[in-house]
């Protein structure tokens, strides 16, 4: 027993000491097999997060060659997920955290100030939980007009619209809201669909939305209420799951479960398999556990919290549950670790080269778990069969600039013209990114949005 | 106005404002034993219930014993280096051990701390649960040798 108790000591000793020592890449950790590396609880996690400088007037992101990024609206605030309509009128959902999560221990104090450098609040205080919608008449890839189309939501993320009605996630709820396109302002009070799990706490709030290619029925991501059951399992009730509710009562159930916290569910075009981006648990090492994006099974168990990325174990929750890791299907691709996927749509248009068609672009918010920056960007992953076909992708990059953070993406959305559309929260701006062909002239059209 | 002084070890006199002045390690050390032997009883009923809310004690313990502890510290330490404190009277072995001691129990729970920010179960078990025993327990050695040191009649107190 001394001899356990001295190796112990020694073993936190060794693990604060040998930080960096990591033979996995983040490279090793993109596709359908990643590389995990063993445990690596730390004395003290390595983190970094950079200060949020914003762009200045002319900066944008970084497109492959052939394509050109412009500001399709600038000067928003905390711009989380895009809803493109039928008419070309584009949704951006402006949302913050509801902050219901309370001090529970020294370690809160820490990372309340911690978190807040990196949480994309560059300096005002404008208002934000509300839905502005964004128009683009004149098809010039700016958005010349803009309107608050609903205000006053409670931390809301997903959006979408089917048969004239606009259902839209809160933090706590499905709402629906009468609506036709074109509308600039809705003014109706919305009727409560179905109520989600929101404070207290509320660890992960943002909720996303999907409606089924039918129609008949909406999908709803709920996330965990922590990191790894440190608010107590009770906290996880309906949580770390997609809830299927029917669209017509408001009815719902859990779809899936064990997923830590999914977000932007997304139809394969074509298909009635829907796909999610989910961001894995924190604090096992710097390239441990990978996020990833997966087709979401009917009833099917993803881990959380028992196990992660399959059956591997993770020793920090109790009571073990053996029977329930057994069940823990393994997802389908790995976006590598930690860099906070949180956007997913898969391209449906038609302006971008063929490679392109079918494939997914994922909205990569960027790392706070570890010493070097994962994510911050847009990746893409071509698809052929239904079936992710390849290497992931850089698209969209030159959010960070050495230490320091431009923008973070978020959402992703595909437009009328075949544009994709990014939700740079951080930033407070919508990117949009076209074949330069097809594009305005890139010039003036970033003064103009730049106003 | 001799009804207003108070007699130390020695029988000598001295105002109470000296007493002030006297190792106020003796008066925060307590408060300090208090925190970490609560931690240890928190720590041991979450390594049995696995309820959150007895990490979550511990952690506040750890911090509250850390205060008190490092304040006892920098006190003893001023004593030293100023000659007025036990350590630089009659059984220096004695005293030495004795702040070598509780400078071992501070660092021993500053990394207790940071095992107990981790989340959920490993941040008791095994090594936040063992850190507190062995804290607790040079916790009673020191006790022991600070009753010694008190008691010894070579020591000179204030």
């Amino acid at each position: 027993m001394r001899a356990r108790l001295l190796s112990t000591l020694l073993l936190s000793g060794a693990l604060a000491a040998c930080g960096s020592a990591n033979a996995v890449t983040p490279e090793d950790q993109l596709g359908p097999n990643p590389t995990l590396p063993d445990i690596q609880q730390y004395l003290i996690p390595p983190m970094k997060v950079g200060k949020v400088l914003g762009w200045k007037d002319g900066e944008h992101p970084t497109a492959p060659a052939g394509f050109t990024v412009t500001k399709f609206a600038g000067m928003l605030k905390n711009p989380r997920f895009l809803f493109p309509l039928p008419n070309g009128d584009v949704i951006a959902v402006e949302s913050k955290d509801p902050g219901l999560e309370g001090i529970n221990r020294p370690k809160d104090l820490i990372m309340g100030w911690f978190m807040s450098k990196a949480h994309g609040d560059v300096p005002g205080d404008g208002p934000s939980n509300r839905l502005v919608l964004l128009r683009d008449a004149n098809g010039d890839g700016v958005a010349e007009s803009r309107s608050v189309l609903i205000d006053h939501v409670s931390s809301p993320f997903g959006v979408t619209y089917v048969d004239g009605n606009l259902y839209v996630a809160a933090t706590d709820a499905v709402l629906r809201y009468p609506f036709t396109p074109g509308q600039t302002h809705i003014d109706a009070k919305p009727t409560l669909l179905t109520e989600l799990p929101g404070g207290p706490i509320d660890h992960h709030w943002t909720k996303s939305l999907v409606a089924s290619p039918d129609g008949s029925k909406l999908y709803a991501t709920v996330g965990s209420n922590s990191n790894i059951t440190e608010n107590g399992l009770e906290a996880e009730k309906g949580r770390a799951a997609v809830w299927e509710i029917d669209r017509q009562t408001g009815a719902s159930r859990i779809f899936a479960s064990g997923l830590r916290n999914p977000n932007s569910p997304s139809f394969y075009p074509g298909s009635n398999t829907f796909w999610v981006v989910v961001n894995e648990r924190d604090e096992l090492g710097q390239n441990l556990v990978p996020d990833y994006m997966t087709s979401v099974r009917e009833n099917g168990f993803y881990g959380w919290p028992y196990s992660y990325y399959g059956r591997h174990v993770d020793p920090r929750v109790r009571p073990q549950r053996p029977d329930m890791v057994a069940k823990a299907i393994a997802p389908d691709y790995a976006l590598s670790s930690h860099v906070a996927a949180l956007g997913l749509t898969f391209y449906t248009g038609a302006s971008f080269p063929q490679q392109f068609r079918g494939g997914a672009f994922v909205g990569e918010h960027g790392s706070w778990d570890r010493d070097h920056y994962n994510g911050y960007k847009v990746a893409f992953v071509p698809f052929s069969g239904g079936k992710p076909s390849g290497k992931t992708m850089d698209f969209l990059t030159g959010f960070v600039a050495g230490d320091d953070v431009k923008g973070r993406p978020v959402g992703v959305a595909v437009d009328r013209t075949g544009a994709l559309l990014v939700a740079d929260d951080a930033g407070n701006t919508v990117w949009r990114v076209a074949p330069s062909g097809a594009a305005p002239a890139p010039g003036p059209a970033t003064k103009v949005a730049s106003r | 106005m001799a009804d207003h002084l108070l007699a130390d070890g020695d029988g000598r006199l001295h105002p109470p404002a000296a007493y002030i002045g006297r190792p106020l390690h003796v008066l925060l050390s307590p408060y300090a034993t208090t925190c970490f032997v609560g931690a240890l009883l928190t720590d041991i009923t979450y390594s049995r219930t696995a309820n959150m809310q007895w990490t979550n004690f511990s952690a506040w313990l750890l911090l509250a014993g850390l205060v008190f502890c490092g304040l006892s510290l920098l006190f003893a330490i001023i004593g030293y280096f100023t000659g007025r404190d036990a350590a630089g009277g009659g059984n220096r072995t004695l005293g030495l051990a004795h702040g070598v001691i509780s400078i071992a129990v501070f660092v021993i729970q500053v990394f207790n701390s940071f095992i107990h920010a981790r989340d959920a179960w490993t941040s008791v078990v095994p090594t936040g649960l063992t850190l507190s025993v062995i804290a607790v327990i040079l916790l009673a050695i020191n006790g022991y040798l600070g009753w010694r040191l008190e008691r010894d009649p070579a020591v000179r107190i204030g």
